[in-house]
């Protein structure tokens, strides 16, 4: 069961081909890597996803609905989830409110409601309350819930960005870089987190990560693109031993921690 | 034919007012162009500008390429402290852009109001002393004075100046370099301090020879009188893109002929509203101005 | 019940100051000027109340707030006269309907504006203020009554103490309970960063619709209990300054916080009134020269704003 399909996706900025003629499918429960140099293209993938860029050209289809051209919001809310490569987190806000915000999105009570505080309110109050809390545990971020978001240090940030990301249920995970920045063992309990994440929530999710051990380790699949184009699709073997690979990461920092 | 001779007197009009707005817009853009900032007491500087002017010839009558050789250097150091006083210990401690757009409204709510005291310019209209007599040219459709001819081509050659200066010397370089990329402005060691300096203080000499030439083309000065030129000069930056020169070049004289027209031919009560109604359709527009292209980076 | 019994405290508080203030009205303890003074500051709170929802909830940076002040006080004002009301109860009516007003050209104008981001929106929102101003001034020649730039003469003295207390206090109270949902949360979220809000689901666009549109709803509102409490309105008394009036109270008294709007609401007009009161006119002027003054200090000391609500261990 196909989740999500790229079909011939494009996108220029000025004169940069960012992603170019880009195609591939993403089949439901999988995780799926995305690698490639510095500047490939890996980013705007997901801002094409996710619809902070519209596609010069090309299709994307998510659950067999066509969402090449609609609103962020509402793409959001048919059930992708992502997180930011530079860190994304409402700065003055609490670790617990980082979290409560995204849960209460699909909350369903009105501006009437809030304003006479009826039943219907606090009920919803209550769920999104108990949710956002399960979350933090499963992340081991409910002991310092109420800490400004900022006062944690980078790992639990990223961490607590994918919390905000899954208080959104949603069906299909984009996560940018989530290894960035983090130490070695670190990196170990984020492979950890992922395969349980996948277990709980039953998530698909596409990582774009540079560290090789992460990517080999967590995905059967992996896309590589290189200068806006997909240079190849295929198991962590094939992609290790391609030539196209070693020549695209050829001159490029190549970390493999 | 009258009708004919008209419109284009009003047009000879609109392109002094215009030409003045230009002056004023080049030192907006400049400095949005590097700080991302709206400098905006930089239409307070426009006013000094007429003020010095006032001075120098009422209280000492120097010849007049030293009136406006003077004024521009007193409003280029004005620009030039302000940066110093106001923004730069903000910026130090990089705030955001709203803190220091209320800093901006500070100063010039600051110099309004501390100028208008009573023991310095006062709050009341002045005679503004034109350095020369007026005299006027029948071209048979329209009529041209030493004034206008005075506007254009001050205006032409201080254009051509900071064109020599933006794309020929190291310090215009420089301030391409900045507005492009900070960081690696930074890392290429150019000196960014200086260069902002550099870049207030051209604003500021700028929008003083603005002062002057508006002053002598409206020989009524006040305290006040650079709020409104002050906002509509932002408005023609942001009519030809932001942080482009040619683009706020020709915004001015866009703004000034629209609001000589709409003077003229609908109601001269409305003309500020009007020029607020073509920014907002112009924005609906084309959001990033006449030649602007951005998409903001996630 | 619920609802009662989260605002108790609130409540309590408020009435006792009501009676306290009641008291003193009664027995004339304070002169008429002073009264006048106490039941504005008032409106200027629910009004600044406003532009903090805008601005230090939303981050939407306005400095346009005073034209929909005025547009409400004119609005009132207009209906008022023309249909001579003098029942307190219509005047409550009309009151909520020249909030309506006011909201309903934000919404309007709103839709556009806001697409704009912090310094684009603050050029926008200023062209608004002087556009509003400029029609004010200019009001006569489309409807006589309104006075143009002479001024709005002979309005119906409507806005007492119980009308201007409890209207004010509902309108605090309601706006509490909004920002204590999530509506006050996406506020905060879309200040914090549009971007991630709108990752994470959040209709950003209507967001900060919503806080516009309310916050011009209670300026408005604010418009037509002032109207009614000077009975005398002139365009001036809408401009720019008193736009950064607004500001100046929402930047003094904590970007997010409603009891620092009031606070720093009661002060400021007490400190601008007394001044009136203590200095000579002369010197009077330097007020406009402090002020400022005050603003970049403040800039320069917390450049992200005094006291943004923020839950520190
Ligand atoms: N909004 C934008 N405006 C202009 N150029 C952009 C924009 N967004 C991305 N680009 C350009 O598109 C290209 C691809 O960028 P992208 O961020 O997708 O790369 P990436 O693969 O994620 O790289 P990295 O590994 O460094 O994160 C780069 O050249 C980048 O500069
Ligand atoms: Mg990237």
């Amino acid at each position: 069961m196909k989740i999500l399909e790229i079909k011939n996706i494009t996108k220029n900025f000025g004169g940069i081909k960012a992603v170019s003629n880009v195609s591939f499918d993403v089949k439901k429960g999988e995780i799926l890597s995305i690698i490639g140099p510095n500047g490939a293209g890996k980013t705007t993938i997901f801002n094409l996803i996710t619809g902070f860029y519209i596609p010069d050209d090309g299709k994307i289809i998510f659950k067999g609905i066509d969402i090449t051209k609609i609103p962020t919001y509402k793409r959001i809310n048919l059930g992708i989830g992502r997180t930011f490569q530079n860190l994304r987190l409402f700065k003055s806000m609490s670790i617990f409110e980082n979290v409560l915000s995204a849960s209460l999105v699909k909350s369903e009570y009105n501006l009437l409601s809030s304003i006479t505080r009826n039943k219907n309110f606090y009920l919803k109050k209550s769920e999104a309350e108990h949710k956002t809390r399960k979350l933090l545990e499963f992340f081991s971020l409910d002991k310092k819930e109420s800490y400004p978001a900022i006062s944690l240090p980078y790992g639990e940030q990223r961490k607590l960005e994918i919390a905000r990301a899954l208080a959104l249920d949603p069906e299909l995970l984009l996560v940018d870089e989530p290894a960035a920045g983090m130490n070695p063992s670190e990196v170990i309990d984020l492979i950890d987190i992922f395969h349980k994440i996948q277990e709980t929530f039953k998530t698909t999710i596409i990582i774009i990560e540079h560290h090789m051990d992460f990517v080999m380790n967590i995905s059967k699949r992996i896309i590589v693109v290189d200068f806006g184009e997909k240079i190849m699709e295929g198991t962590p073997e094939e992609v290790k031993n391609d030539k196209r690979v070693i020549e695209a990461y050829l001159g490029e920092e190549f970390i493999s921690a | 034919m009258e009708t004919l001779s008209y419109i284009l007197q009003q047009l000879i009009n609109g392109i002094q007012l215009g030409a003045v707005y230009a002056l004023i817009a080049l030192g907006y853009t400049m400095v949005y162009g590097i700080l991302r900032m709206i400098n905006f007491a930089h239409g307070d500087v426009f006013m000094l500008g007429a003020f010095f002017g006032y001075y120098l010839i009422t209280k000492l009558s120097l010849p007049v390429y030293l009136v406006f050789l003077l004024a521009m250097i007193g409003t280029a150091l004005t620009a030039f402290t302000i940066e110093k006083i106001a923004y730069r210990p903000l910026r130090k401690k990089s705030a955001p852009n709203i803190s220091l757009l209320i800093t901006a409204v500070g100063v010039s709510l600051f110099i309004e109001y501390f100028f208008s005291l009573k023991i310095l310019f006062s709050p009341d209209y002045i005679a503004f002393p034109r350095p020369f007599e007026v005299e006027s040219y029948d071209l048979k459709f329209f009529v041209i004075t030493n004034i206008h001819i005075l506007i254009f081509i001050a205006t032409f050659l201080s254009l051509i100046g900071l064109y020599f200066l933006i794309y020929k010397t190291r310090q215009g370089k420089a301030m391409r370099a900045l507005a492009l990329d900070a960081e690696m402005a930074k890392l290429v060691g150019i000196d960014t301090e200086r260069i902002i300096s550099f870049t207030f203080m051209l604003g500021g000499a700028l929008a003083g020879l603005g002062g002057i030439l508006y002053a002598i083309a409206y020989p009524q000065i006040n305290v006040f009188m650079g709020v409104m030129p002050g906002i509509k000069s932002f408005i023609a930056a942001v009519l030809g893109g932001i942080g482009i020169i040619h683009g706020a070049v020709l915004g001015g004289f866009i703004i000034g002929i629209s609001e000589v027209f709409v003077s003229a031919f609908l109601s001269s009560t409305l003309r500020d509203g009007f020029i607020f109604l073509i920014l907002f359709i112009f924005l609906l527009l084309r959001p990033n101005g006449l030649f602007g292209k951005r998409i903001e980076k996630v | 019940m619920r609802l009662l019994l989260e605002i108790r405290k609130e409540l309590l508080f408020s009435l006792a100051i009501y009676l306290l203030l009641k008291v003193f009205f009664i027995n004339d303890i304070f002169s008429e000027y002073i009264e006048q003074v106490i039941l504005y500051t008032i409106i200027i709170v629910v009004a600044s109340l406003g532009l903090n929802i805008i601005y230090g909830f939303t981050g939407q940076f306005s400095l346009g707030h005073a034209g929909f002040y005025g547009l409400g006080a004119y609005f009132s004002a207009y209906l008022t006269k023309t249909f001579s009301i003098e029942s307190g109860l219509l005047f409550i009516f009309i009151i909520l309907l020249s909030g309506a007003f006011s909201a309903f050209i934000a919404y309007l104008i709103g839709i556009p504006i806001l697409k704009f981001r912090d310094d684009f929106l603050a050029i926008a929102t200023l062209g608004l203020g002087i556009l509003i101003r400029n029609i004010l001034d200019n009001s006569d020649r489309f409807i006589e009554t309104l006075g143009g730039s002479r001024g709005f003469v002979g309005i119906n003295s409507l806005s007492g103490l119980e009308i201007v207390f409890f209207v004010s206090l509902f309108f605090i109270l309601i706006s509490k309970n909004i920002i204590y949902s999530k509506y006050g949360l996406f506020w905060r979220t879309i200040r914090d960063d549009e971007t991630a809000s709108s990752s994470i689901g959040i209709n950003t666009t209507n967001i900060k619709l919503l806080a516009f549109v309310y916050g011009c709803f209670l300026a408005g509102s604010a418009g037509a209990m002032y109207a009614h409490l000077y009975t005398f309105l002139h365009p001036s008394n809408f401009d720019f300054l008193k736009s950064v009036d607004f500001l100046v109270i929402v930047i003094v008294g904590g970007m997010g916080s409603i009891s620092g709007t009031i606070i720093a609401g009661f002060l400021w007009v007490f400190i601008i009134e007394g001044l009136r009161i203590l200095l000579p006119p002369d010197i009077l002027e330097l007020r406009w020269v402090i002020i400022p003054v005050i603003l970049i200090i403040i800039m320069m000391w917390k450049p992200y704003g005094l006291m943004i609500k923020k839950k520190v261990i």
